[in-house]
């Protein structure tokens, strides 16, 4: 029997803001327990919430990217469950009227376009961490740390319209893209800033109807979410081809042993008993708000990618390496701007640059204040322009990294400038001649080759100086003077 | 001095403190003394600073000038006092001390207001007579085998006695007029918004005020002048500067020309012949101030103790939810955190406080909500318009705080359904979020206090205190008032 | 209206043990309290909108400023624990049930 893979997302994004949600704590919670709290994360009682606008701009921003409806008004409601880890036992959150509904997270290419229909984003509050019971004399405690409450939370939530664990690897890397890229969360899946729960259920090829679905918990990276839908499809498979029935489960991955787990299944279904918050007004974006937001949203990653295609004629590859991330995307159009090729640019940057930073483990803002883009650029133009030959350029840019001054200058005072003085090549052609007299009978005898040893020869001879093109030239022009090839 | 440091209005107290005619602490030890004498036949306090709490130096700065320097104010203990235990009148946060002032408090202290004590509640501010407290029950001064009202009694017992110059209570459907009417008091329910509501620990959130007992209209005013103004920390504070008290008229002619509306349906040929005699006094004592009086129609209140009773639970039951044991209070061991819950819950909490909270878990669970919370709150709305309807030809309205006087300890206790019906007239106000002042409207043939209530429009206290004004110059100088008499 | 197998559903959502006699005394309590509740049936509210907030007056959200002053100190978060250690509030093994 062939399946449909039916796939919704769920993700918690953690917004990058510098308070809490709802009180003016510090967004900080990796450090020591329980040391950004206040009355209001730890919901002491008599305390109150107020609501952070930088959050909410946040999603406004977000739903803009997703060419979403962000709604004029909406509503904070309060859901009520008992858990260690949220002091009020109840989580400020968003029911009936979230700030955005719709959009589309577009998880193709530019030729073909595949957009991912999203179901609304809302912002609620995250709550502590409990760690691990462990041993306090003779019992087992859990240890609870509330420095992570209150600290803002986008939840957005996908149509089920993924078709396959490939789809959500996709997804996932679409959005952390879009999310660093508006600035809004570093959208790291390790470090808990972006969490995903995925909603999984297969139907039989043409039916309609969805099958029962099941909801994978505990996804701790990109690739570990594509790995464990995979095992979920297989495993709802296996049972559906046996004739049984999919009971409708939650399960944890375990990612070091590569398989899922039934954490439970869902007959006891929270009552959570959504009610308007009183504590805090509506949210309001007036349109002055949400126009001021539209003009000040970046130029997408995609449409990005589209115009160097189109203006600068980048091919795909390259335009879609540089628009991985904005402040890349940035460097490479301001090298540009400051005169550089374009192909040359995305060739130096989607390499060197890169591959620079990854050694050095540096980022790219402190890498451009030694290298910002008109010093590249200027360099970028050097080699373009014949007066540096690549590899000589590539010694440049190694100086460049260390040295102050600008490019020429360096490059003359290291003695990088490529000979192209014809004059001066003929001096040290003649000399190599006569260092070689058999590979020049070589040559004389037919065999074309010996030139480039010749060559070689003279780029040892001008310590790599010489341009090869003049070189080579030069080198005939004199064979030539000495008896012509048979 | 002619009379007793502890018999002086906050204004004099103030003016003398200001002037450096009178001492703090000769104010403080007046008052007591009267406190000490009080207490074992009234048990108005849960908590007693020696000395009282003072301003420190470190305190905001009041914008204008010091309002009530030197004043001696209670505190109910469901105000969060820095460092001073606050127990909401319940065994759960039993030792509790809260690291935070509320932001009225803070305000106090910036005014130069001296905390004498926290004052008993029914727990959680949930009744109407002081009997549901778990710390013992406070008694009415004016007859001690009678409540003081409820639930901010042993705030209304405080000023009553003369403890205390003012006192601050909440309201959620009554709480400060209802006892203020039953003790000879003014008690005042600010629009909603109007105080912070910082450091008061929730009952019904949409509902909750800090209200404030005085024995006179200008105390009052002087109070919510000082208490008043924005709070960036409560949401739902109303923007906007504090009550101008200097620019008051409470004089002879302050309430000269405003219109007073009766919803004459409301009363009833089953109201109390003695809450119906105060309503007569007042009304005649208003049109010899100057005042106009004319008749208005209301819904029934019915509609509203059953609006109330399903929001009021509602969130309470979300705001109580809190209480578990982990981060403050009691906490009843457990082997796993359910039962931590369950257990810690049954032990901490009374009667009434689980059965609101059953009461408000039910009005919003799955199936339920619609017919329950989701009527009740259209039904506020309907109230609402219906108050504001009322006032849009009057200044305020006039009409009883209570359906009789303070009844005998005991006497509710065994029915909740009666007990929730004595707030039957207070609660529109707290519905609508609209302001609502009792006053003093004479005695029972036995003694104990009558009171009556106006409401006006949001942000128009200004208009209640004046109306109270008129009252005491035409029927009694507040500096002439009954005193309770202390039972040997 | 109010059995004593409902009660014990929403003893159970609020998290309090009720016992037996408390069981039976709420059903009846609660079952009379709903019955009053009934005369709200008599204001034809079918197409009334609901009211959440009583006024609209409401100060803009809070710039997102971050005040470390505002945090509590540590020791005084924990001081009012009834289980703590040096730096953590102490509760039974957690099962997670989210």
């Amino acid at each position: 029997m062939a399946y449909e893979t039916v796939l919704g997302l769920e993700v918690h994004i953690q917004l990058a803001t510098k308070s809490k949600l709802f009180c003016a704590c510090p967004n900080e919670f990796a450090g020591e327990p329980n040391t950004r709290v206040c009355p209001v994360c730890l919901g002491l009682p008599g305390a109150l919430p107020t609501l952070n606008a930088g959050a909410a701009a946040m999603v406004a921003r977000l739903g803009l990217a997703l060419g979403a409806t962000v709604h004029a008004r909406s509503i904070f409601a309060r859901k009520n469950y008992f858990y260690p880890d949220m002091p009020k036992n109840y989580q400020i959150s968003q029911y009936d009227l979230p700030i955005v509904t719709g959009g589309a997270l577009d998880i193709g290419t530019s030729e073909a376009p595949r957009p991912i229909p999203i179901t609304r984003v809302h912002l609620e509050e995250d709550t502590g961490k409990s760690a691990h019971p462990e041993k306090h004399g003779d019992r087992e405690e859990t240890r609870l740390d509330f420095n992570r409450c209150g600290v803002p939370l986008a939840e957005m939530v996908s149509e089920p319209a993924l078709r396959s664990p490939d789809e959500a690897f996709a997804y996932l890397t679409a959005l952390r893209r879009l999310v660093r890229w508006l600035g809004i969360s570093d959208g790291d899946m390790e470090k808990g800033s972006l969490r995903c729960d995925a909603n999984v259920s297969l139907r039989p090829v043409g039916q309609e109807a969805f099958g029962t679905r099941s909801e994978i918990k505990n996804l701790n990276s990109i690739a570990g979410v594509r790995n464990a839908i995979a095992a979920e499809v297989l495993r709802q498979a296996e049972l559906l081809d046996r004739g049984e029935r999919i009971v409708q489960a939650t399960l944890l991955w375990d990612q070091d042993k590569e398989r899922l787990q039934v954490m439970r299944t869902k007959e006891e279904a929270h009552d959570y008993r959504y009610f308007p918050e009183p504590d805090l007004p509506p949210l309001l974006f007036s349109a002055e708000a949400l126009a001021a937001e539209t003009r000040a949203l970046p130029e997408l990653p995609l449409a990005r990618a589209r115009r160097f295609e189109k203006e600068l004629a980048l091919p795909a590859y390259d335009a879609d390496l540089l628009t991985d991330a904005r402040d890349l995307a940035d460097y490479f159009e301001e090298t540009v701007t400051a005169g550089a090729p374009a192909k040359a640019a995305a060739n130096w940057i989607g390499n060197d640059v890169l591959r620079t930073l990854k050694e050095t483990g540096g980022t790219l803002a402190t890498f451009r204040e030694t290298l910002p883009p008109k010093r590249l650029a200027a360099l970028l133009v050097l080699a373009a322009g014949g007066t540096l030959s690549s590899k000589l350029a590539r010694d440049l840019f190694a100086i460049l990294l260390v040295e102050k001054g600008e490019p020429a200058e360096l490059a003359q005072k290291h003695g990088l400038v490529q000979e192209s003085d014809t004059g001066a090549l003929l001096a040290v052609a003649e000399g190599v001649l006569d260092a070689n007299p058999s590979v020049v009978a070589d040559f004389l005898g037919g065999k074309d080759k010996a030139l480039s040893f010749l060559v070689g020869q003279l780029m040892k001879q001008t310590k790599g100086r010489a341009n090869p093109t003049v070189a080579q030239e030069v080198l005939r022009e004199a064979l030539g003077r000495r008896g012509a090839p048979r | 001095m002619s009379r007793p440091l502890w018999q002086e209005s906050a204004s004099t107290i103030a003016d003398g403190v200001d002037k450096g005619t009178l001492a703090v602490d000769d104010v403080v030890r007046a008052h007591e003394e009267v406190a000490a004498a009080w207490e074992p036949h009234v048990h108005a306090y849960l908590t007693r600073v020696p000395g009282g709490i003072r301003p420190d130096g470190s305190a905001d700065k009041p914008p204008g000038r010091k309002l009530l320097n030197g004043v001696p104010v209670a505190i109910k203990d469901n105000l969060c006092t820095k460092g001073v235990a606050t127990t909401c009148g319940s065994r759960i946060l039993e030792g509790y001390l809260p690291p935070y002032d509320a932001t009225v408090v803070r305000r106090l202290k910036a005014h130069g207001a001296v905390i004498v004590g926290k004052t008993n509640l029914d727990e959680f501010a949930m009744g109407s007579s002081t009997e549901n407290s778990g710390y013992g029950t406070s008694r009415n001064p004016y007859d001690v085998s009678r409540v003081p009202g409820g639930s901010s009694g042993g705030s209304a017992v405080a000023v009553a006695t003369g403890s205390a110059a003012v006192a601050l209570g909440s309201e959620t459907g009554g709480s400060v007029r209802q006892p203020a009417a039953f003790t000879n008091l003014l008690g005042l329910k600010p629009t909603y918004g109007r105080l912070s509501r910082y450091g008061l620990v929730a009952f019904a959130s949409s509902m909750d005020q800090v209200g404030i007992f005085s024995r006179s209209a200008s105390d009052g005013a002087r109070t919510l002048a000082a208490l008043s103004g924005h709070d960036p920390l409560d949401a739902t504070s109303l923007p906007g500067p504090a009550l101008d008290f200097d620019a008051l008229d409470l004089g002879e002619g302050a309430a000269r020309g405003l219109t007073v509306g009766v919803p004459r349906a409301l009363l009833g040929e089953g109201l109390d012949d003695d809450v119906a005699e105060g309503m007569r006094i007042v009304e005649a004592a208003l049109k010899a101030a100057g005042a106009t009086v004319r008749d208005v129609t209301l819904l029934p209140p019915s509609s509203w103790v059953a609006t109330y009773y399903l929001l009021a639970t509602a969130e309470a039951s979300s705001n109580l939810a809190r209480f578990d044991g982990i981060r403050y209070g009691l906490r009843k061991p457990a082997g796993n955190v359910l039962d931590l819950y369950r257990e810690t819950r049954e032990a901490g909490f009374g009667a009434e406080v689980k059965r609101r909270i059953l009461l408000g878990t039910y009005a919003l669970s799955a199936g339920y909500y619609e017919a329950y919370y989701g009527k009740a709150q259209k039904a506020r709305r309907r109230i609402q318009q219906d108050l504001t309807a009322a006032l849009e030809g009057c200044d305020a309205l006039l009409f009883p705080t209570t359906p009789t006087p303070a009844f005998k300890i005991g006497e509710k206790a065994d029915d909740p359904l009666a007990m929730y019906l004595s707030d039957i007239f207070t609660i529109g106000a707290n519905l609508a979020g609209l302001p609502a002042l009792s006053v003093p409207a004479g005695f029972t043939g036995g003694g104990l206090p009558v009171g009556v209530q106006f409401t006006a429009r949001a942000a128009r206290e200004d208009l209640l205190y004046r109306l109270a004004a008129a009252l005491e110059h035409q029927l009694s100088d507040p500096m002439e008032r009954r005193w309770p008499t202390k039972p040997s | 209206m109010m059995n004593p197998r409902d009660v014990e559903h929403i003893a159970l959502l609020a998290r309090i043990a009720l016992t037996e006699a408390e069981r039976d005394r709420m059903g009846r309590e609660l079952s009379a309290i709903l019955e009053y509740v009934k005369t709200l049936d008599a204001l034809g509210l079918e197409n009334e909108m609901p009211l959440s907030h009583v006024h609209e007056d409401f100060a803009p959200p809070r710039p997102d400023a971050p005040r470390l002053e505002a945090c509590l100190p540590r020791a005084e978060v924990l001081a009012q624990a009834p289980e703590a250690d040096e730096t953590s509030f102490l509760v039974p093994p957690v099962v997670d049930t989210r």
